[in-house]
């Protein structure tokens, strides 16, 4: 089974996250939340995750320092970790890839969005099992 | 404006308006800081019904079912989305952002620390005021 983990402060956005994630045929996997960056890397230590999909503005640990953290752990830095923000222009984008994102995501996040992510990163079979670059 | 991405509703800029607003039954606002650059708080102010409306649109969950810190949370989502797109659009591409937490309240606006200039939108029969500080009309703010 694959693993998605969502750490975003709003139960609002997760769903919105997810949801959109289904539409883009990776219905079936497990998905796991989280609402801030803390509570997202203590699931990250105690469950494999595939890929970790983040907001930036959190409280408790924003989604700055949860990059930071996995991307300087070298038990967890392989997990791509896309950004969807608001906080979106081409500065913010440099500076979030600069310290580890895969992908950043733009506000509000629709199925579109999140495919061209997934198929650039992933390749078009992204929803596939045999996924290669899905651990 | 990119309400119509955020909640399937189409949203029309009426007209910029001063208080005393004109009534809104069970007011909820949600206000943010934008910590940088120094603008100051932006807000939205509308009725709980039309809120309601939204939270339904998103969550497809009928609106007597839905939960109050869902309709806060729902809020806060939207006025942070709409902060984000607002700065992105307004700032040069090589300048940093941040914003605050969104926080939500019932009844009209509370104090906004900051002068701000307050616009009406209709939202079919309905409207919503956003707040915005008067820094966002200054050139000299997104430098």
């Amino acid at each position: 089974m694959k693993t998605i983990l969502v750490a975003d402060d709003s139960a609002t956005a997760r769903m919105v996250i997810i949801r959109c994630l289904e539409c883009v045929g990776l219905q079936g996997r497990s998905f796991l939340e989280a609402v801030n960056g803390k509570e997202a890397l203590e699931k990250i230590r105690v469950t494999h995750v595939d890929l970790l999909i983040t907001d930036i503005n959190m409280p408790v640990m924003d989604g700055r320092s949860l990059l930071l953290g996995v991307k300087s752990s070298p038990k967890i830095n392989h997990i791509p970790v896309f950004v969807v923000t608001s906080l979106g222009n081409p500065a913010m984008e440099i500076e979030l890839k600069r310290i580890g994102a895969e992908k950043v995501i733009h506000k509000p996040i629709s199925p579109d969005k999140l495919m061209i992510a997934l198929e650039d990163f992933f390749g078009k079979d992204f929803a596939s099992d045999s996924q290669p670059r899905f651990p | 404006m990119t309400f119509e991405g955020l909640a399937f509703e189409e949203v029309v800029f009426e007209e910029t308006i001063s208080p005393p607003f004109p009534e809104i039954p069970e007011p909820i606002h949600s206000i943010i800081q934008v910590d940088t650059p120094t603008v100051g708080e932006l807000g939205i102010l509308l009725s709980r019904q039309l809120i309601l409306q939204f939270t339904e649109s998103i969550h497809g969950i009928p609106m007597e079912e839905i939960p109050a810190d869902l309709v806060n949370d729902n809020l806060n989502e939207l006025l942070n989305t709409l902060a984000g797109r607002i700065l992105s659009g307004k700032l040069a591409e090589n300048r940093l952002y941040s914003l605050g937490l969104p926080r939500s309240g019932t009844g009209s606006f509370p104090q906004i620390s900051n002068p701000v200039r307050y616009l009406k939108f209709l939202v079919g029969e309905n409207f919503l005021i956003i707040a915005l500080p008067e820094r966002f009309w200054t050139p000299d703010t997104w430098k």
